[in-house]
């Protein structure tokens, strides 16, 4: 079977987004292909056929399918992975669970960047307050010169001591705000040998990092990914690794439902972790039952990892490249090339009159851009600039980057 | 002239009920034609043309997924809070939707601070998942000492004023009751609960109420207003009609500021509205769909029609079924039933295991789920009443529950 043609064609027959937009933010809430989108519709259609077979019997046999498929995919073991809604739904998990690492003893502190998710950052301030803990932010400056300043910034803070009261780092692996590649590797190591476990953060990263994500392979002790964004499941489709089994089983969903105490015939077939996550009262959980299609549409339809990574890079760099062109930019890069997200791209955005440079504007220029414009893009405000950060998928080409930059200029005037 | 005639004859067309009750209506839903749902309740089922609604927002939503989580998606999260609020008749503002009542009581119970010596309240009769929340609770949070089961049987489920008694005999006993958390309509065994009378009698105390109303929006009249409780959640993907899964999470004024969702997101510190809106990246269409489902309603009959058809149903439906099998049924007084029903099993099913022996038996072979639980030293069924039911499907199910049971063969109890 001959893979499918990248770009016109492929937006055309195989993504369902409107024709006439231009789509340059796969990044937010990554579009699901038609082939992933029909195969949801089936799994619905399967639920409301006979409900009480599927909610006491269908769905955790297709659950077991799917855990084995993604352990497959990122290269751990079956009881190290979970699904879950998505990494808002892990980090609170993480942060929130009677870990040892919070109730062993009292207070303590939780390390993480100026860089990590909203979100992320709030349920640290929340748990924080909860626990009566403190919190450490790198406040990582931008520029950043190269990978060794960035990891002198982590060495920076721990030299600063108090490091045993630090019980648990939270890092990204590929930034959401300011689309950075963290050497997750070293900081890892790093943060290992002072006895600090580690959180990733790892929500952009499966699908986009070369070489493949490999779960094995890291060190850290948690990994929070989605299916979602980069790697064609439907919405509301993502995973949480844990290394540790004794910390997987101690670990708590905040909805604490029927998996806290699972049935005896569902722990045949899966792990109390899994079930904690699963069985969580009646919800609809078609989405994380995508993933096998969502793999076959990659290895199959698309071609494979290394194929899909080729595309979308080199059109990243070529948008890249022709944006700074545009608007004579180069040079301006936030951080080195070997720190650049794969598929997301920071371009600085010139002037406009009419878009103060904060974050309230930021936000009013991207719904602007989606009501009179036709075009969706993500706009952000880093170091009182604005940026547009550009994404790349297999349905872009780079006439989706020149109608960007054609909007932009009209907006200009 | 003909004009006027066509017009009058529309408008009569117009003024009857479209369809009337029964299997004429199976069409209008996706359950497998051959399969007998006589346990709607657990699950619920919505109907084809809320399934088309869904696959509408899901497209716009692939269409232009920015747009939708950034612009549409409150827009018309605005609207349907406004339409909600006006069919449980409470402020739009004091209404959040979540995923399920899991979702809502792992909230409430979550944020509510308490003292060492304050106590929560429950029934032993409470759902399953709140009892596993409350033991979560008290391993993990609070201690075992401050959460308390109140005991109801036979009699005290069916008499509000006996089971009143029962419960402030306890709280005399233990004082410091911060908290009472108590169905509006239990799951097993089914049962309609006087909340009115109880929500007044716990105010008057000055105890927090929590209900559980998952069976209720729907099935019954919902009135928050009238009702005042401090907390309710509903599922509305039981007897409403929606897809699968949303709960209204209704707080009262001035205790929205105790309660965070269990997820913490963009809304954090925020108002109780925009804390519980952004829960992070999923499909939020099945909420939307609640106002779908509240047209659909509109379509089929009146309100009072819908819930007077299942609650007679249920009613008809416990008779002969305890007739069948030579039993009984849990509630004598119907003021106590709602669209559900428990009937006593036939009294050759005396154990737990021989219990659950049937049911295994009658979904592996006859493909039918039939909710079971041992109350009081007594075993029941519980049955669901919906608008797609006849009486003849819980004719059928009693057969089919005395088949399976004559060729069961059970062994001996061993000493």
């Amino acid at each position: 079977m001959n893979p499918i043609e990248f770009g016109e064609k492929t937006r055309h027959d195989h993504f369902l987004m409107d024709q006439d937009v231009a789509y340059t933010n796969h990044g937010s809430y990554g579009p699901c292909p038609r082939f992933v989108y029909e195969e949801l519709q089936r799994i619905r259609l399967e639920q409301e056929r006979n409900p009480d077979r599927w909610f006491r019997i269908t769905k955790y046999n297709l659950y077991v399918d799917c855990v084995r498929a993604a352990a497959y995919r990122l290269d751990c073991n079956f009881e190290q992975i979970a699904l879950i809604d998505n990494a808002t739904a892990g980090i609170n998990a993480i942060l929130k669970s009677p870990l040892p690492i919070f109730t062993s003893t009292t207070g303590g502190t939780i390390l993480c960047t100026n860089l990590a998710y909203g979100s992320v950052l709030f349920t640290i301030e929340e748990t924080a307050r909860e626990r009566n803990m403190k919190i450490r932010k790198i406040n990582i400056q931008l520029p950043i010169e190269s990978k060794q300043a960035f990891i002198q910034q982590f060495k920076n803070e721990l030299n600063k001591g108090d490091i045993e009261n630090i019980r648990l780092a939270v890092i990204d692996h590929i930034t959401s705000t300011t689309a950075l590649l963290f050497p997750v590797d070293e900081l890892t190591d790093l943060l290992h040998v002072h006895g600090i476990p580690v959180v990733i953060d790892g929500a952009h990263a499966p699908g986009q990092v070369n070489p493949q994500l490999s779960l094995n392979q890291l060190k850290c002790d948690f990994y929070i990914g989605t299916f979602h964004k980069w790697m064609y499941a439907a919405r509301g489709c993502s995973f949480l690794f844990i290394r540790d089994p004794i910390l997987a089983s101690q670990i708590q969903p905040s909805n604490t439902s029927w998996g806290y105490r699972p049935m005896s015939f569902q722990l045949d077939i899966m792990t109390h972790f899994h079930l904690q996550f699963f069985h969580q009262g009646t919800r609809d959980e078609s989405s994380l039952l995508t993933i096998p299609k969502a793999i076959e549409f990659a290895d199959l339809l698309a071609g494979g990892f290394d194929r899909i990574h080729q595309y979308n890079s080199t059109l990243s760099q070529q948008a890249k490249n022709f944006l700074e062109q545009h608007w004579n930019i180069q040079g301006k890069d936030l951080f080195p090339n070997e720190m650049q997200a794969p598929y997301l791209k920071m371009i600085l955005l010139p002037d406009l009159a009419e878009y103060k440079k904060t974050d309230d504007d930021a936000v009013r220029l991207i719904n602007d851009l989606i009501e009179h414009y036709k075009v969706v893009a993500i706009i952000l405000c880093i170091n009182n600039e604005l940026y547009v950060r550009i994404a790349t998928q297999i349905y872009n080409r780079i006439e989706d980057y020149i109608v960007l930059a054609d909007i932009i200029d009209r907006i200009r005037k | 002239m003909k004009i006027v005639i066509c017009l009058c004859l529309i408008l009569y067309w117009l003024s009857f009920p479209v369809y009337p009750f029964g299997h004429s209506l199976l069409p209008l839903f996706s359950l497998d034609p051959s399969y007998i749902n006589i346990n709607h309740g657990s699950y619920g089922s919505a109907p084809k043309y809320i399934h088309e609604k869904l696959r509408e927002y899901q497209l716009k939503a692939e269409r232009n997924p920015d747009r939708w989580f950034r612009l549409d998606v409150q827009i018309e999260m605005e609207n349907l809070r406004k339409k909600l609020s006006k069919y449980v008749n409470c402020d739009p503002d004091d209404l959040v939707i979540l995923d399920n009542v899991s979702a809502g009581i792992n909230s409430i119970l979550k944020s509510l601070k308490f003292q060492s010596n304050e106590t929560i309240l429950y029934y032993n009769i409470a759902y399953g998942m709140v009892k596993l929340t409350l033991q979560y609770l008290s391993t993990e949070i609070f201690t075992q000492k401050q959460i308390i089961q109140i005991e109801l049987n036979h009699q005290t489920i069916q008499n509000t004023n006996l089971l009143l008694k029962k419960t402030q005999d306890i709280i005399n006993k233990i004082k410091n009751v911060k908290l009472i958390i108590f169905d509006h309509i239990s799951s097993t065994p089914a049962i309609l609960f006087d909340i009115e009378s109880m929500l007044k009698y716990f105010h008057s105390q000055g105890i927090l109420t929590l209900i559980d109303g998952a069976h209720a929006i729907g099935a019954i009249e919902l009135n928050l207003t009238k009702l005042n409780p401090d907390f309710y959640l509903s599922n509305t993907h039981k007897w409403l009609y929606t897809h699968r899964s949303s709960c209204l999470l209704y707080i009262k004024k001035d205790l929205q500021k105790l309660i965070h969702p269990i997820i913490t997101s963009f809304g954090y510190l925020q108002s109780f509205q925009n804390e519980f809106f952004w829960l992070g990246t999923k499909d939020y269409s099945s909420y939307l769909t609640i106002s779908d489902a509240l047209d659909f309603r509109q379509t089929i009959a009146n309100e009072i029609d819908i819930y007077n058809y299942n609650h007679q149903l249920a009613i008809q439906a416990g008779y002969l079924l305890a007739q069948m099998w030579n039993s009984s049924i849990l509630i004598s007084n119907e003021k106590f039933i709602s669209t559900m029903n428990n009937i006593e099993l036939p009294l050759i099913i005396n154990t737990l295991d021989k219990m659950n022996i049937l049911y295994q038996k009658l979904i592996n072979q006859y493909n039918i789920f039939l909710p079971m639980i041992e109350f009081d030293k007594k075993f029941y069924c519980r049955i669901s009443a919906q608008i797609y039911m006849e009486l003849n499907d819980y004719q059928t199910v009693g057969k089919i529950v005395l088949d399976a049971i004559s060729t069961i063969n059970f062994l001996p109890s061993l000493k």
